[in-house]
């Protein structure tokens, strides 16, 4: 039974990014709506982590399954990746060293300015004192 | 026979029989390439066609899986949410971190795909490539792709990012373990995560907060490539 109370309250929730998202003036999943909706109830305390815990930590632990039935829709586009290999090879790697470097480059830049900022705030409250 | 390919448990049955397979022989293995999804994906096509089973006889009954797709985006929720008090006192870093990675993925991707002139069913396919799986499938759909494209494009992309990661971050010179997470998990989600966490838990648990918050802002960006597609 608590199982299926935490389902119940997963599939409210999903149901509910579904119906926000198609209001919306813009196409936007209503799963990542969903996910939004999850963080800002726990958030609010209208959704305690208790009311989904075991349900939630399952999902999470399993995911790659549930995309099994995706996966297997390659029989019908394998051609596809046969004939572009090569591009789909280099997209890959090329966009994940750039993504690699800029996710690191912006959080190391803006944790070099916090860095340099700290010490000064650390003397301004000495003066205070 | 024809009772049983329309059974509404045939779908499902076939995956859990391959997926406990696949799990089976990767940890027996241990290897990247042995993914438990891999293993199973080509286990299932495998014994369909031995079968004469079409995927659309197939996807009948194995909606009952994708359905759960939903689900598995929310509680990515949850895992934010317990790591809040990290994400609280790197805020800045980690948003920047994540918005830079999305940003560079998506237009990477995009001008790539432009330069080997794929078709705009290809280029929705695999533009949200570098977000964890759920999202990118659900990205795939939004931008008319094929979502068994993006879902081997994003397994790759993560299995290239855990084998590659180290040696960027001797490449890029990366000390930081919050900037060493956040980069590990914005351009190589849930299987670089694995990799993170065996470098420290610090950024393992960077990485993890990556996925989402990378995800989040994909999402967002996407609404731009939306109309370039």
């Amino acid at each position: 039974m608590h199982i299926l109370k935490q389902l119940g309250v997963l599939f409210v929730i999903c149901l509910i990014g579904e119906l926000v998202s198609s209001c919306l003036p813009f196409p936007f999943p209503g799963s990542v709506t969903a996910m939004l909706l999850v963080l800002v109830f726990l958030r609010a305390g209208l959704l305690k982590p208790d009311h989904i815990r075991e349900t939630a930590d399952y999902l999470l632990q399993n995911m790659a399954f549930f995309f099994l039935p995706a996966g297997v829709g390659l029989m019908k586009n394998l051609d596809i990746i046969q004939q572009h290999l090569f591009a789909f090879f280099f997209i890959c790697v090329i966009s994940t060293i750039l993504t690699f470097g800029a996710a690191a480059w912006a959080c190391q830049w803006i944790m070099n300015i916090q860095n340099k900022r700290q010490p000064k705030r650390q003397k301004k409250e000495e003066l205070h004192v | 026979m024809s009772n049983l390919i329309h059974s509404p448990l045939f779908g499902p049955t076939l995956c859990l029989l391959a997926y406990w397979l696949g799990q089976t022989l990767h940890r027996r293995f241990q290897k990247m390439w042995t993914q438990p999804l891999l293993v199973a994906s080509a286990m299932v096509i495998l014994v369909l066609q031995l079968m004469g089973v079409s995927y659309d006889t197939f996807n009948d009954s194995a909606q009952l899986i994708s359905a759960f797709l939903g689900p598995v985006t929310a509680v990515l929720g949850l895992s934010i949410y317990r790591q809040r008090h990290i994400l609280k006192r790197h805020l800045l870093p980690i948003l920047a971190g994540c918005a830079a990675g999305a940003f560079t993925a998506l237009t990477s991707v995009f001008l790539m795909s432009r330069l080997f002139g794929l078709n705009a069913l290809i280029q929705g396919s695999i533009l949200p490539k570098s977000v964890t799986t759920p999202i990118a499938i659900e990205l795939a759909l939004m931008f008319g792709g094929e979502p068994s494209i993006t879902m081997v494009m994003t397994l790759f992309t993560g299995i290239l990012g855990a084998v590659l990661s180290p040696w960027l971050v001797v490449l890029f010179r990366l000390k930081n373990p919050t900037t060493i997470g956040i980069a590990i998990g914005s351009s190589s989600h849930v299987i670089g995560t694995s990799k993170a966490l065996e470098m420290g838990e610090t950024q393992g648990a960077m990485a993890g907060l990556a996925i989402g918050i990378m995800g989040l802002f994909t999402v967002f960006f996407s609404l731009l490539f939306l109309y370039l597609v």
